[in-house]
């Protein structure tokens, strides 16, 4: 096994000429502690789903960057999210779920309204000059998107809705709140999080990774939108041939039927298909090992039999893409590896989430930009590339 | 460390367990786990509790647990105290209908009253466990570590109780193979990796299958990692390519 140094990486912004990440940065326990601390403590993460605190009291505890949390419904249906960590001497006030009218704290008792405000503390006579005001529970920012509550561990960051989910909206014209969820389940990986993200963020493997569904699509039509915070792979699906049919899962497409994958920096993902979704949650474990949560939803009502196929279909994609980034994973522990290089054509959205993780590791602010507008206009890139004058954009949907 | 294995034959070899601890020739060629036992109890019987039901409703008829306990038929050395002062141990029976949450809540109230609790579930027949059960148990406040034993098999787990692998290592061992397998693997992940393969997994599959129950699993592990149970799965797999075959290796990973 190679010797592990991490040194500060040089980053070219320009994918035709950019190097990808070196390899420590998935290896170095020092590195995932760090990115503990600047992207998953600074960005929006999913803490629950809203039908888990449906009703006043409510209350969940979680945890979020490694930190402790509970959320809570209080009595006037405010949602509120609070650090899992009594004043008194750091025991915790929530465990599992359930509905409570307050939070007590399972070592002395110190009880806490769903405001956070402290209530009551047994037997303090004689403590001098306590104000129970400086006693609080301390608050987490909440907020939501679709069937999902996010939290900031960030106290001065933007609002979900400005960091992406007003461009998640606008640009996939996904609505959740239309589609109901069918089917969970979690898969624990043996790779860091970012050879996921990475994987998840190109379809250049699709053809040799991925042969149930590459039947699907036209991979010459397989192109990556990026903008700040997100980005959007899409390709078309083709319509199947003579006698291929039933080997198939769309063989009929409509003109505009597309397959889509969202990628919401740092670890939030939508599969995109032309009759269901999934949502698709990354969650790091340790530096090698990453927890994933996926979430099946349909808009339409289904038969339990296409559910399960649907399910089927997906989760073989998901195990061949869990034995690829196991691969992966080891493959970067090799002597014989340090930094790769990217496809241009191919690979701006692995690229635009490794500058994204630079970023927020090496910069105290991270500024926003709301333009709806994708940073890469494919048809003019594609043409100059190839030497040939750029016909008239097609729109895409 | 290696923690242990489930056997070929697909169960928790708890006899393999005791023969460990007694470590002596002549309890090491006893073939019979209760045997063995009552070799390592030295006779003494076993006083049951049966922990108050919470619903109120119920509060009239008899006890469920002593009706499934008197149909099982008397287990040998074991006797069912009518004061719990005088028990060795509170005995929870997750009964087939069962509300997990109810069940969960019985364990917690007997842990808090100070009782050595014993978890076992009847619910889904002697060879898996409830899949909520755990869950339930993990919206609880009870370290699941500190289970006197957690079982689908009342004769598993009364041998459990009596002999001295309550203690240490070896009775942490037991709680996780017992949950990973009749829970996580019978209760969850058993069904998928046969929806997927069918009962024969061709060898050109076998690669996909393991990948397949390592995650599942791993991912299910990992919800009781923080209540007493931190292990994950070091190998897994199916002797002779058959899904009833299974077989996991576990670690410690505190």
């Amino acid at each position: 096994m190679k010797k592990l140094v991490t040194t500060p990486q040089s980053y070219d912004s320009n994918v035709a000429r950019a190097q990808t990440l070196d390899a420590s940065w998935y290896l170095d326990p020092a590195v995932y502690d760090r990115e503990m601390e600047r992207i998953f403590a600074r960005t929006w993460q999913v803490a629950a789903r809203l039908d888990q605190l449906a009703k006043p009291g409510d209350y969940l505890a979680t945890e979020v960057a490694g930190e402790p949390i509970v959320l809570v419904r209080d009595q006037t249906n405010q949602l509120r999210a609070y650090y899992n960590v009594c004043p008194h001497r750091a025991g915790i006030v929530a465990r599992g779920s359930g509905n409570r009218k307050a939070l007590q704290c399972l070592y002395h008792g110190w009880t806490f309204d769903l405001n956070g405000c402290l209530l009551r503390t047994p037997g303090l006579e004689g403590t001098e000059g306590f104000d129970p005001a400086q006693f609080a529970l301390q608050p987490i920012r909440v907020d939501t998107w679709g069937a999902y509550i996010f939290v900031n561990l960030d106290s001065g960051a933007a609002p979900l809705a400005q960091v992406w989910g007003d461009a998640l909206t606008a640009t996939s014209g996904i609505d959740l709140n239309q589609w109901r969820m069918v089917e969970r389940a979690e898969y624990l990986i043996d790779c860091n999080w970012k050879v996921y993200l990475d994987n998840y963020s190109e379809g250049y493997h699709v053809p040799f990774a991925h042969p149930g569904i590459a039947k699907e699509m036209n991979l010459d039509d397989y192109f990556v939108d990026t903008w700040r915070f997100h980005s959007q792979q899409r390709v078309r699906i083709k319509p199947a041939g003579k006698g291929s049919a039933k080997d198939r899962r769309y063989p009929t497409p409509g003109e505009n039927d597309f397959i889509k994958y969202h990628v919401m920096f740092p670890n939030f993902m939508i599969d995109e298909y032309p009759d269901n979704l999934s949502i698709n949650v990354v969650k790091p474990v340790s530096v090698d090992k990453t927890l994933l949560s996926f979430e099946w939803y349909f808009k339409d009502e289904h038969d339990d039999a296409t559910v399960t196929s649907m399910v089927r279909f997906a989760d073989d994609v998901q195990y061949e893409d869990i034995e690829i980034c196991e691969y992966v994973q080891r493959g970067l522990q090799s002597r014989a590896y340090n930094r790769g290089r990217f496809s241009a054509r191919h690979e701006n959205g692995v690229h635009h989430f490794q500058s994204l993780v630079l970023e927020y590791l090496d910069n105290d602010t991270v500024p926003l930009d709301t333009s709806l507008t994708p940073r890469e206009d494919w048809n003019a890139t594609l043409h100059t590339w190839r030497g040939t004058p750029a016909r008239n954009a097609v729109a895409v949907p | 460390m290696t923690l242990g294995t489930i056997n070929r034959a697909g169960r928790p070899d708890l006899a393999r367990l005791l023969r460990a601890i007694a470590a002596v020739p002549p309890q090491d060629e006893l073939a019979d786990t209760s045997q063995l036992v009552r070799a390592l109890s030295g006779g003494r019987p076993l006083s049951l509790m049966l922990p108050e039901l919470i619903d109120p409703d119920r509060a009239d008829a008899p006890h469920p647990a002593l009706v499934y306990l008197g149909a099982f038929g008397e287990i040998d050395g074991v006797s069912v105290a009518d004061d719990s002062d005088d028990a060795d141990i509170a005995l929870v029976l997750h009964l087939s209908g069962a509300d997990p949450t109810v069940t969960a809540l019985q364990v917690e109230a007997a842990i808090t009253a100070g009782h050595r609790t014993a978890l076992v579930d009847v619910s889904q027949g002697a060879d898996r466990a409830d899949p909520a059960l755990l869950p339930a148990l993990a919206n609880t406040t009870v370290y699941i570590g500190n289970l006197a034993a957690y079982d689908v098999d009342i004769n598993r787990a009364i041998a459990a109780v009596m002999t001295p692998i309550r203690d240490g290592t070896a009775h942490r061992r037991y709680l996780a193979l017992t949950m990973v397998y009749y829970w996580a693997w019978r209760g969850i992940v058993e069904s998928e990796v046969l929806a997927a393969f069918g009962e024969s997994i061709p060898p050109h599959k076998m690669l996909r299958a393991t990948t397949q129950a390592r995650s599942r699993l791993g991912a299910e592990l990992l919800k009781v990692r923080g209540r007493g149970l931190p292990y994950v799965i070091r190998t897994i797999g199916f002797d002779g390519g058959r899904v009833d075959g299974f077989w996991v290796d576990l670690a410690s990973d505190s």
